[in-house]
């Protein structure tokens, strides 16, 4: 599996003498493509400090960074703008879209960033944010928006500029069940169909059940790594799953789904699915 | 980015209205006092620049009708008609008075001159006789507004009453204005019997003009002849030397008043946004870009605020002058480009500390709740 982000020995080190704190303590992590990895661990534990690195957003003290095999910690100020703007995507748990800007705006000021033209930003903004289901939504200001669809206008701007990783620093935390469900689905369809690495920080305990790997952070230090297997795949929403209770038979072949949504979706026109994969 | 900096510009309509007025209250501050100055530049000269003469005759030394006098014996006339190639010679009586106006006094440039054929007299009748007779006076329009006079109306010079015959324009110069009697009445409150101020000289053949002033400086003692322009230049000195560094003051005072309203509301502005430029940042938004949008709003303030300023600038002099005739504003078309250069200056000076601001700015910020 191609890696898409490999970090060695990395290490960082907030304040100096007797209040020096090793945030990050000698951690190696890689992520390969369309893997989705899972960070958990207890508040202060060093994660969001590690998805700050990662995302070439902090220095670290020490260690090494490679996106896409090259390097990041010796970059400028300028390339590392750079790396974030082509190579990252960010998803975060407040959102973060411009507050005067429409949910179409939003995506275009990426497009802007790498100098594509306004027409030509608005265009594909627009086909993105259809893609991800808010067509409707294009011209509504953030605040006229759902928790899911400010999430779902944040992952398009990920995704904007077919960005290798994406890193999710709770991309679940404020928003209710069902549309964080959707909002996992819809992370690991990308990873899936677009073959994208997502790093993802969480809290939240229903993501074990759609990570590739599930890291547990303490003290800065990686404490326990699990790899996860799937069994099915959910057909409805991309997400790998193992056998549950939503359960349904077609054609004498069993499928599993990830959630009595996914299910019922399914019941209703079968062949659309099926023939999709 | 051009939209962000708009769209965050106007986010806050409150906000952007004190920046642009702010902008428009300074550009109204340096606009006005531009044309004011050049409005009192250009006024200060009208009466002198209407004189039908080719030569003033003055007293040697004398510099401007401001600041120094000029005392000619009236002897002077006949010797300056028999020069050659001056075609004529007219008296001019110029002394500062005091009209006494329903009791209350009112400095005053009295001018003395040929009523007959008009030479030294007023720039331009608006009202009455151009030809003021004995104990008749003509009056500025400034000075009748400023005390509700009209024709036919009286005013005591010394102890005389003169009824106003005449109500003249172009003879405000802004400390004072002139008034006109014709030369025997003016001769009577003259304190200097024997002479005159000025001799105004017309020439038979311009291009002798050198040769003329030679020939008068020859034969005439303590002289000095200056032509029309020198005469006109030596009245604006006056006020370019008395007014420039007080104007220089206010503009300066306007400029940083510009600098500071667009500075504030840029950088509360970017204080405010701090997170989304964070946010800017960590999607991959380079400081410069973002100095792009910071200094585009300070652009957007000043442009409008100019625009804003200009228009103010018409109507408070317009109503300035409609209230108070002394506030004459005279806008050229180079002010407005000078003044347009200062206002994006304003907005560059302004733009600077927001600037700092954004590139201390970590974008690890996203990651705060």
């Amino acid at each position: 599996m191609k890696s898409i982000l490999k970090i060695k020995n990395l290490t960082k080190i907030y304040g100096k003498g007797h209040t020096a704190v090793r945030a990050v303590d000698n951690v190696n992590l890689e992520v390969g493509a369309s893997e989705v990895v899972l960070i958990m661990g207890p508040s202060g534990s060093g994660k969001t400090t590690l998805l700050s690195c990662a995302g070439a957003l902090l220095r670290p003290t020490f260690g090494s960074i490679k996106i896409n095999n090259q390097e990041i910690t010796k970059l400028s100020d300028g390339a590392l703008s750079k790396i974030r703007l082509k190579n990252i995507g960010f998803v975060f748990q407040s959102f973060n879209l411009l507050q005067a800007l429409t949910a179409q705006e939003n995506i275009e000021v990426v497009f802007n960033l790498v100098g594509i033209k306004r027409k030509e930003a608005k265009e594909k903004s627009r086909k993105l944010l259809e893609k991800l289901g808010l067509g409707g939504r294009l011209n509504h200001m953030p605040p006229q928006l759902s928790g899911g669809e400010q999430q779902r206008v944040a992952i398009a701007r990920a995704l904007a500029l077919d960005a290798d990783l994406i890193l999710a620093d709770e991309p679940t935390g404020n928003l209710d069940s069902k549309t964080g469900h959707e909002v996992l689905a819809l992370l690991c369809k990308i990873a899936c169909d677009e073959k994208r690495s997502v790093l993802v920080v969480s809290h939240d305990q229903r993501l074990r059940d759609v990570a590739d790997r599930v890291i547990t952070f303490e003290d800065g230090k990686i404490k326990n790594e699990e790899k996860r297997t799937y069994e099915h795949h959910d057909l409805v929403c991309g997400m790998k799953v193992n056998r549950t209770e939503f359960v349904a038979s077609y054609n004498g072949k069993t499928y599993c789904f990830c959630s009595s949504n996914c299910l019922n979706k399914f019941k209703i026109s079968p062949e659309k699915y099926i023939n999709k994969h | 980015m051009f939209s962000i900096a708009l769209k965050n510009l106007f986010q806050d309509k409150g906000r952007a209205a004190i920046s642009i007025g702010g902008v428009a209250f300074s550009v109204l501050l340096i606009f006005i006092l531009q044309g004011l100055y050049w409005g009192w530049h250009e006024k200060i000269n009208i009466y002198t620049n209407s004189v039908d003469t080719d030569l003033w005759v003055v007293q040697e030394g004398f510099k401007d009708t401001f600041h120094t006098a000029s005392f000619l014996p009236k002897a002077y006339k006949d010797k300056l008609e028999k020069i050659a190639d001056v075609k004529e010679v007219n008296s001019l009586l110029n002394f500062r008075v005091a009209l006494t106006v329903k009791g209350k006094e009112n400095y005053n440039i009295l001018i003395g001159f040929d009523a007959k054929n008009g030479i030294g007299g007023p720039a331009k009748i608006i009202k009455g006789n151009k030809e003021p007779k004995k104990e008749e006076i003509i009056i500025d329009t400034v000075f009748a507004k400023k005390n509700n006079l009209e024709l036919g109306d009286k005013i005591k010079v010394y102890d005389k009453d003169l009824k106003i015959s005449g109500i003249s324009s172009g003879g405000d110069v802004i400390m004072a204005q002139y008034s006109f009697l014709n030369l025997e009445q003016a001769d009577d409150f003259s304190p200097q019997k024997d002479f005159v101020n000025f001799y105004l000289v017309k020439l038979e053949d311009q291009s002798k003009k050198d040769e003329v002033i030679k020939k008068i400086k020859d034969a005439l003692p303590n002289v000095n002849v200056l032509d029309r322009e020198k005469f006109g230049e030596n009245n604006r000195k006056l006020i370019l030397e008395s007014f420039i560094p007080i104007l220089w003051v206010l503009v300066i005072i306007g400029f940083i008043i510009g600098v500071a309203v667009i500075g504030l509301t840029i950088y509360t502005a970017t204080i405010e946004k701090t997170r989304e430029y964070g946010i800017l940042k960590a999607i991959g938004a380079t400081n410069l870009q973002l100095y792009f949008v910071v200094i585009i709003q300070a652009l957007i303030s000043a442009i409008f605020g100019y625009i804003l300023g200009i228009v103010f600038s018409y109507l408070v002099s317009y109503l300035a002058n409609y209230f108070e005739p002394i506030f004459v504003t005279n806008f050229r078309e180079i002010d407005f480009v000078y003044v347009f250069a200062a206002t994006i200056l304003m907005s560059f000076f302004a733009a600077f500390i927001p600037i700092k601001k954004i590139s201390a700015i970590d974008p690890a910020i996203v990651f705060k709740g």
